[in-house]
């Protein structure tokens, strides 16, 4: 059976995107990050979807200005759950290690409990720390980018991945380039023509 | 051979790598994504990048592709090829990648050199503001060192540097100052006639020449009082443009005093040689006519009318023989036998007379306190010293007073000496004080009371040598006179007599000083008192602060009142006296510590202020040695 997807809007762009789509964002500057971010989360208010933020860059003052700014009450939306925000290395990095089946068992579950309270859709916006190579688990992170495009095909979360131009490498710019099917250059939603699908991807690593 | 094909999907990545290339800060990260991106280029099995020049290789083997623009090489990027009909179609596309990713890091080279040429700019800049700040300082600093009074200003006459000696001695404040037309603030006027003169700025902004005068004063805007200066102005230059004038102005107030000093001292010396060189060919001449009516008298015995003219010419004569010896008194022309005397005996005597002789509404008070009163001297020439005075203070008080003698026993240091314009050396001397009430001697005679001849009084009634014999007495017996009066006050003569060393009774030592501590407020309206005062008190360890007078030392002390240990206090001054002065300082601290100093002090007011917690009464002009005693035990009691 085929099904119709919604559309909806990022807030950053005009063009809408269709529920689920995942894609990443490769950033040059705070500025440009943060405009992103918080149009993100403002056009998720006004399409009523269910929010999750992970970033260490912004705090809850922002985005409680930010949205005193555009008449909306960040204390209301949060505390009826339409939003939540936490700390990328919080999320990401729990019990000091980075576990993509632990982060797909999150999305999961923030997509099912999203449709069970009734929320039209779920958007999430990550923001990706060079950290990673770090942490143990690190070196997985290009599988669990692939998974989350797996998952959005049966729980279509809409995900946008912020990558710092600044502080990942070329190469790891471009491999990250490859396991988003979508990418934002210039404002703007594009079909990525270096995504390579999940499953063929995962297989080349092997 | 194969038909060549091309790849949408690949040159949408070719188009996508020249858009993202251009996020990537650091060439060598673009380099690495761009090889990974072409990758999967058709007909490619590898590909590396180089920032070495193209290679020269077989096209079957690598491809090279360089990334340049305008002569500036930046990289190569190598395909190594396996099929080349697959691959040559790209190579347009990637000729053309390959020029705009040169041009991007063309651009971000330009940009970089730029911030560079930027970063040296705003470094330079800053190493020349830093200089230039130095330089300020340096230029502030020597401006606020220099002794004299240095203002700049701007070639309409504007003020706009002036340095703090300049700001104190004109009254004005730095912040006030600025701006303000410099005849405003630095208001000049002849030395003698006190008439307005062209300000030396203007001269020099008229003349365009150096202007380097003296003989001028200027005003304090503070006191409106006058002093004396010397002043140089000159214009400021570069090239043929006046950027301005600077004016140079050193206060010679204290330096004209003491010239005054020398030539008064000088002229004394000189009428005393004038004077006892005629006295002494006038009494040889007097001897002659004397000796001759004598003779005359022996030759006519018994002609009464030539006898009665020779009785004339003898009284006449033996009158006129009484003013040479005067006149030899003032010269020292007239020698005498210096005998160990006692001063007390000889004052006594003379009060004796005085009490006699002078009008009886004039009440004489006599305080002997000195420990010791022996000098070396001449009894008749001192007994006529202190006579003289007795008798012309007695004049200067018509309808009554006080005539007050006072002897202390003091030691005369080394600066008290220096600074005094009579041969004086250091040791014990007896101070003889002789006060009154009378109407006080105007400032601008005051130098000449000394001088022979010179008199106040109508024709017939003084011959004008009293004060000219006790000069000559004084110094004679290599002492000291100096007067201190105040118009409508009074005047006081004192005089120093160097006591006998050998007397053989106690002799009065000097009090050892030892410097002090403490933050005094110094209020009295007299410039050069103050200037002395600050001076000596700074020398001997003290903080001082200043006021011209009562209200400014009244608001002074309000504002500092927690600082100032002790208050020095003049009782006679313009516009607030000591008196009412002393009681606004109560009002602000009511335990505040108070010496007044003055020539002059009436019994009534002082009983009063003593009463009221006065500490201290120190009687001017005092010395440097009495002033820190009284200061060292009041401040540390």
């Amino acid at each position: 059976m085929c099904c119709q997807r919604k559309m909806t809007n990022l807030g950053f762009t005009t063009d809408d995107v269709v529920v689920g789509t995942h894609m990443c964002l490769v950033y040059t500057s705070e500025d440009e990050r943060k405009d992103t971010l918080l149009k993100y989360l403002l056009s998720g208010f006004s399409s009523g979807e269910r929010m999750a933020c992970f970033s260490d860059k912004i705090t809850e003052e922002d985005v409680r200005f930010f949205c005193q700014e555009n008449n909306i009450s960040y204390d209301e939306r949060k505390k009826e759950g339409s939003v939540s925000l936490s700390g990328t290395g919080e999320v990401y990095f729990e019990g000091n290690r980075f576990d993509p089946d632990r982060m797909i068992k999150t999305l999961t579950a923030f997509y099912d409990s999203s449709i069970n309270m009734d929320f039209p859709a779920c958007r999430v916006i990550g923001e990706m720390i060079p950290e990673i190579s770090q942490v143990p688990g690190g070196d997985r992170l290009l599988e669990y980018e692939c998974r989350v495009t797996q998952l959005t095909r049966t729980h279509p979360v809409t995900s946008v991945c912020q990558y710092d131009a600044n502080a990942f490498d070329g190469g790891t710019i471009m491999e990250v380039l490859k396991v988003h099917p979508k990418m934002i250059v210039n404002g703007v939603v594009v079909n990525n023509p270096f995504f390579v699908e999940p499953e063929i991807y995962l297989a080349q690593r092997k | 051979m194969r038909e060549a094909s091309l790849s949408a999907e690949i040159l949408g990545r070719i188009t996508l790598l020249q858009s993202m290339a251009i996020l990537l800060p650091e060439t060598s990260s673009m380099m690495d994504f761009i090889c990974k991106g072409l990758q999967d280029l058709s007909g490619v099995s590898g590909v590396r990048y180089s920032f070495e020049r193209p290679e020269t290789i077989s096209a079957t083997e690598e491809y090279p592709l360089a990334i340049q623009h305008q002569n500036q090489f930046f990289s190569t990027i190598y395909f190594k090829i396996f099929d080349n009909n697959a691959f040559s179609p790209y190579i347009p596309f990637l000729e053309n990648f390959a020029t705009m990713i040169g041009v991007i890091l063309d651009n971000r080279k330009q940009k970089e050199h730029n911030q560079q040429l930027n970063r040296n700019l705003e470094k330079l800049v800053d190493e020349r503001t830093r200089q230039l700040q130095e330089r300020e300082e340096n230029w502030r600093i020597t401006l606020t060192s220099i002794g004299d009074g240095v203002i700049v200003t701007d070639p309409d006459g504007i003020i706009t540097t002036i340095n703090p000696v300049a700001s104190e001695w004109l009254g004005w404040k730095e912040s006030s100052a600025l701006g303000k037309s410099v005849s405003e603030v630095f208001r000049v006027v002849d030395g003698d006639s006190e008439d307005v003169i062209e300000n030396p700025v203007d001269k020099v902004l008229r003349t365009g020449k150096l202007v380097s005068q003296d003989n001028h004063r200027v005003y304090n805007s503070l006191n409106s009082q006058l002093f004396e200066i010397t002043d140089s102005a000159a214009p400021i230059h570069t090239g043929k443009e006046m950027l301005g004038v600077i004016l140079v102005f050193r206060d010679v107030s204290e330096e004209r005093k003491l010239q005054d000093q020398l030539n008064q001292s000088q002229k004394m010396e000189a009428i005393g040689q004038l004077a006892g060189g005629v006295a002494h060919d006038f009494n040889n001449m007097l001897g002659g006519i004397i000796g001759a009516a004598e003779l005359i008298e022996h030759y006519v015995q018994g002609n009464a009318p030539v006898i009665k003219y020779l009785e004339i010419i003898k009284k006449a004569s033996e009158r006129a023989a009484g003013l040479t010896h005067k006149l030899l008194t003032f010269g020292r022309e007239n020698s005498f036998i210096a005998k160990e005397i006692d001063m007390h005996s000889i004052i006594k005597d003379a009060v004796s007379i005085l009490e006699r002789s002078i009008d009886k509404k004039i009440t004489i008070v006599l305080a002997l306190d000195a420990e010791e009163s022996f000098i070396a001297g001449d009894a008749s020439q001192l007994q006529n010293a202190i006579m003289n005075l007795g008798i012309n203070s007695s004049h200067a008080m018509p309808d009554g007073g006080t005539l007050s003698i006072r002897t202390t026993s003091v030691y005369l240091d080394d600066d008290y000496c220096n600074a005094s314009f009579f041969d004086l050396f250091p040791g014990n001397y007896l101070h003889v004080e002789i006060r009154d009430t009378g109407h006080g001697i105007p400032p601008e005679i005051q130098a000449k009371v000394f001088e022979p001849f010179f008199t106040t009084k109508k024709i017939g009634k003084g011959t004008g040598l009293g004060l000219a014999i006790v000069y000559g007495t004084v110094k004679s017996h290599q002492g000291a006179v100096s007067l201190y009066s105040e118009p409508k006050i009074g005047t006081v003569f004192h005089l120093y007599f160097p006591l006998c060393e050998q007397h053989g009774r106690h002799r009065f030592n000097p009090e050892i000083i030892s410097t002090g501590k403490g933050t005094i407020l110094l209020i009295d309206d007299e410039e050069m008192i103050r200037a002395t005062l600050k001076g000596m008190l700074e020398k001997n360890g003290y903080t001082v602060f200043i006021a011209a007078d009562g209200e400014e030392g009244v608001s002074l002390f309000k504002e500092k009142q927690q600082d100032i240990d002790l208050i020095i206090l003049d009782m006679i001054m313009p516009k607030m006296n000591g008196r009412e002065t002393y009681h606004l300082l109560r009002e602000i601290k009511p335990d505040v510590k108070v010496i007044i100093a003055s020539g002059f002090a009436k019994d009534d007011d002082m009983a009063e202020l003593y009463n009221k917690g006065i500490i201290q009464f120190l009687n001017k002009p005092f010395k440097q040695q009495e002033l820190i005693a009284c200061l060292n035990r009041e401040l540390s009691s």
